[in-house]
């Protein structure tokens, strides 16, 4: 049970980062390479703000909010806005992606860098296995930020709008809409939502310059698995990844966990192409 | 390419002469000049939209009717010339804050949300307003006595209706804004000959109840039925202006159509 139980806090990062992609993609219709990045760059600041600066942790969740949702919007500003086309932003995201973890290896270089828990670090005994409060508090975490943008999206205006947003941009203008104020809104919404993560992550995953290539490429998994676009997908897909990784890992050897998960990915992906929750997108042409 | 000067001046109804009716026209487009990017396609149009009337912008394919509305919604670049709207000049104004400033704006090809439901693509509608969701939802009320068709379907995701209550979708998402000027870009098109005479019934029940339209068709007869004042574009010039009364003769205004160079013997 304890492998069941890092799985899933593994998978709840997973799918986090898989959230983070979610909330920007359906409201600008872009991938963001980089939001993986920008989650580690709030465990990098969970880091400099609890150890180096020792500021109290509300301080330390704030500067971390703060810090890269202000990254996040400006990733908006100059590899989003400035670009038309979607190859162009494959290449100008992953730019800047490539320039958060060269940026974070400068700063802080390529050592791990534990980050400390602010709660309770005592390992519990539950449903006999053994688990870290942090590892809870991730799992709860994810499914609570999940459920709320399906909350959102669905209940509410502004929700309503991303979606009209995401779906025809011109149409959303041409209802009253301001576009660019949506899709900067969730940028920096993705943003503050990836520094608010920083001081649970880090604990977990140390604090380290290669977690945000890591972190994409594990994101996306859960994201293609889960269906692009749909938040209770991310949930599933992230948590299905961690827990493919955490018992492939225990029962065939570290060397296999990775290739598993593309394993599944491929079994979904040829089984259900959109994902298990996802829905075919038209394109007009 | 037919030239504007073909079209008999005496058919030209002069601006001086419509703008003598009333005082403030809802919308008044002077001299304008739009395109796309550094591309001009309309040259010099002007037209009045007033209270309670139907401006019909009639023209051929490629004349410049969807571009000069995309220009006076902020969409399309506005070269020179100006667009007033209720007396607000729109230069500079972004295409969203123009819908809130009483525009409301039925784009070609019926173009509603079609992943949404016909109730979320209303209530989107309305989100110009900026009031509650639950004060939008008493509006929808109002929506559904103009197109009944729609009552009932409110679950149903846009892109399962049919092509005539897409349109009509299309209109009520428009009109739960509020708007005062309504801007239909070819309303009829690609629809039976019976949902056009629904959607044109709708435009005058529209009118009477005061909001200005501007009107743009390819579909002369059933355009001249609900209108007030014709413009008729061609090659993105005005080349005929003036109230129904005023044209004679529809066998006209298809000539601008089809123009006169046609080549065959009359």
């Amino acid at each position: 049970m304890s492998t069941v139980w890092g799985g899933l806090a593994l998978g709840a990062i997973y799918a986090l980062v898989a959230l983070g992609y979610n909330i920007v993609f359906v409201s600008s219709n872009v991938f963001n390479f980089a939001q993986a990045q920008l989650l580690m760059l709030g465990t990098f600041i969970a880091f400099w703000g609890s150890v180096t600066l020792k500021l109290p942790t509300v301080v330390v969740f704030l500067l971390c909010a703060v810090v890269v949702g202000v990254v996040a919007v400006v990733e908006e500003r100059t590899a989003i806005r400035l670009v038309r086309g979607t190859e162009g932003l494959l290449v100008t995201t992953v730019g800047f992606a490539t320039l958060l973890d060269g940026l974070t290896q400068v700063i802080w270089g390529g050592q791990p860098l534990q980050v400390p828990f602010f709660g309770p670090s005592k390992v519990l005994d539950l449903l006999s296995g053994n688990v870290f409060p942090v590892e809870l508090v991730l799992i709860g975490v994810a499914v609570v930020l999940a459920l709320g943008f399906v909350a959102i999206t669905r209940g509410s205006m502004l929700g309503i709008a991303l979606l009209a947003v995401s779906e025809d941009r011109e149409a959303a203008l041409m209802r009253g809409i301001n576009v660019r104020a949506v899709a900067i809104g969730a940028f920096a919404a993705a943003g503050v939502v990836a520094g608010l993560l920083g001081p649970l992550i880090g604990p977990k995953t140390f604090a380290v310059a290669t977690l945000g290539s890591s972190l994409a490429l594990k994101g996306f998994v859960a994201m293609a698995i889960g269906g692009f676009g749909s938040a209770p997908g991310a949930l599933i897909g992230g948590f299905a990844v961690g827990l493919i990784e955490s018992e492939s890992g225990r029962y065939l050897g570290e060397s296999y966990s990775t290739l598993m998960i593309f394993l599944a990915l491929l079994l979904v992906l040829l089984l259900a192409p959109n994902g298990l929750f996802g829905h075919a997108r038209e394109r007009t042409v | 390419m037919t030239d504007p000067g073909t079209v008999p001046a005496a058919r030209r109804a002069p601006d001086a002469a419509v703008a003598s009716e009333s005082p403030v026209p809802l919308l008044s487009v002077r001299d304008l000049v739009a395109g796309y990017g550094d591309l001009r396609v309309v040259w010099d149009a002007s037209f009045d939209v007033r209270h309670g009337q139907v401006t019909a912008l009639l023209g051929r394919n490629g004349a410049g009717k969807t571009t000069t509305l995309r220009a006076i919604a902020g969409l399309n670049k506005l070269h020179s010339g100006s667009v007033t709207l209720n007396g607000q000049d729109l230069a500079g104004v972004p295409p969203h804050r123009r819908i809130r400033a009483g525009l409301g704006m039925v784009q070609e090809n019926k173009r509603v949300f079609k992943r949404r439901t016909v109730e979320a693509n209303l209530l989107l509608g309305g989100y110009s307003r900026r009031v509650r969701r639950r004060k939008l939802k008493d509006s929808l009320e109002e929506i559904y006595e103009l197109f009944p068709a729609l009552r009932g379907r409110a679950g149903t995701p846009a892109g399962q209706l049919s092509g005539g209550q897409q349109q009509m979708l299309a209109i009520g998402q428009a009109l739960m804004g509020k708007p005062k000027l309504l801007m239909l870009d070819e309303p009829s098109a690609g629809l039976a000959p019976a949902i056009v005479g629904e959607v044109m019934n709708s435009v005058m029940t529209l009118k009477a109840s005061g909001l200005g339209i501007l009107l743009v068709e390819q579909a002369v007869e059933a355009a001249v039925g609900v209108a007030d004042q014709i413009t008729v574009l061609d090659v993105g010039r005005v080349v005929m202006s003036g109230p129904v009364g005023s044209i004679p003769d529809l066998e006209i205004i298809k000539d601008a159509y089809f123009g006169r160079g046609r080549g065959r013997p009359e």
